[in-house]
């Protein structure tokens, strides 16, 4: 069979920094996931396949950088994903993309599930989480106009404030655990996160929230 | 790089978004929201969802297929599923009022059911149905390595591929996807149709097409041979096999 001449061969997904596909093929693929997420709430055949085809990988890493034990990222993702089925028909395209309203859900998830597990006095210790090898690796997720602008927006950010972003947010470390790994004091810790992710929020446009009374 | 001074509010809401709170401060982030419009503690979770999004991105690994099974066992069943689940609890019950609810209900999904005929119909019944559609269009696998057909009623969005001699596939390591090329959409990335297999010993298998969203003006069918599981957009490295209008 001779192979199909229609579209030139290209690498369609993106890597932070690429910067090679424009923002209307971002959206056409921000939507189909959304589409994945509205056939889940309104029980389209195969639709969970296609849910757990373009989700699982995400979340399962995530979960398994948190909880640094396989047994434990495997029950928090069946957790996660049991949250989804119920709560797919709240998705709404207009608040975000469906990958970042699954993976809102699935952070919250994992740091009620670390709190537990930090308060627990027979908690297992943290060794290093695992980072998966290189074999395993999938070519990487899809992402969004609105993550492809944070991943612009991680660039402009000093050195400590991202190490501390990727240790807390992507490895699940708590600031404590962050301040005894980096050597930095627990303020700063605090400090380079909380600043790190403001920066973040200004370059993607957000504007600040009306306050009746500022503290 | 300038950055807006912080305020105890902001502190709060980002550390939230990044660790959770403890009891004490939880209470004083319901205090400090008081008075603040607009679903802020959101925002900061979304932000941080995106954030992690970012940065994990190139290190994503997938799920065994041990756990994908643990997922699937608790996904929600698909609706035809659900409506037989629904008759069989409704048959075991003995209460004459239930009874009259259930003969309503099961009125309703039979009248349902015959408005969706592909999710009660085999895959041949489904084509077999789409043939005698007069929107349907029918197109021919182009080539010598396999023959069939497939047919597509745009107006049903419905869809189905019949394949002579495809060769089979292992779905442990490969599977078969289909890649449908809308005329509306960007040629780039075509809709994903669905993954597929042919079990050793088939000689001909008719598949149902899953198009994931609406195909406006169907250009052309594509199969290509993917990892388990398909992808999301294709490097149509392995193209299996084009369609073309009969």
């Amino acid at each position: 069979m001779s192979a199909c001449a229609i579209i030139p061969h290209k690498r369609p997904f993106l890597t932070p920094g690429t910067g090679t596909t424009n923002s209307a093929n971002h959206r056409q693929m921000t939507n189909q996931l959304g589409q994945v997420l509205t056939d889940v709430a309104s029980g389209k055949p195969d639709s969970v396949e296609a849910c757990l085809r373009h989700f699982s990988g995400p979340v399962w890493s995530l979960a398994r950088r948190y909880l640094r034990n396989d047994s434990d990222a495997e029950d928090a993702t069946q957790d996660i994903f049991v949250e989804l089925w119920k709560s797919a028909e709240r998705f709404d395209p207009s608040l975000g993309s469906a990958m970042t309203f699954v993976m809102t859900l699935a952070r919250r998830r994992l740091i009620d599930r670390n709190r537990k597990r930090m308060r627990t006095p027979e908690a297992k210790s943290l060794a290093d989480a695992e980072e998966p090898s290189a074999d395993e690796q999938v070519d990487g997720v899809e992402l969004g106009d609105e993550v492809k602008r944070v991943t612009g927006a991680l660039d402009e950010l000093r050195p400590h404030q991202r190490e501390v972003l990727e240790l807390s947010l992507v490895q699940g470390r708590s600031h404590q655990q962050i301040a005894d790994t980096t050597g930095m004091a627990l303020g700063t810790v605090k400090s380079h996160a909380r600043r790190g992710l403001m920066r973040v929020r200004e370059m993607l446009g957000v504007k600040p929230p009306r306050q009746g009374g500022d503290a | 790089m300038s950055s807006s001074a912080l305020t105890r509010l902001d502190e709060l809401l980002i550390d939230d978004a990044i660790w959770g709170l403890e009891d004490h401060e939880r209470a004083q982030l319901d205090n400090q929201l008081q008075g603040v419009a607009g679903d802020v503690d959101v925002e900061w979770q979304q932000i941080a969802a995106m954030t992690t999004i970012a940065l994990q991105a190139p290190a994503v690994a997938p799920p065994s297929e041990a756990l994908m099974q643990r997922l699937r066992q608790d996904a929600p069943l698909p609706r035809a599923e659900r409506s037989s689940a629904m008759r069989l609890v409704l048959s075991r019950s003995n209460q004459a009022q239930v009874l009259l609810a259930a003969a309503i209900l099961l009125l309703g999904v039979a009248l349902w059911m015959d408005s969706s005929p592909s999710e009660q119909l085999s895959p041949r019944e489904l084509r077999q149905s789409l043939m005698t559609s007069g929107t349907t269009a029918v197109w021919g696998w182009s080539g010598d390595a396999f023959q069939g057909d497939v047919v597509w009623d745009p107006a049903s969005q419905r869809g189905a591929m019949r394949f002579v001699g495809l060769q089979t596939n292992d779905p442990g390591s490969q599977q078969y996807q289909l890649w449908i090329f809308d005329g509306e959409r960007d040629q780039a990335y075509p809709v994903d149709g669905g993954v597929f297999d042919i079990p050793a010993g088939t000689t001909e298998a008719v598949i149902p097409i899953d198009a994931k969203i609406q195909v406006h003006d169907a250009k052309a069918f594509v199969i290509t041979m993917e990892p388990p599981g398909g992808v999301v957009v294709s490097d149509r490295s392995r193209v299996v096999g084009q369609a073309k209008p009969l």
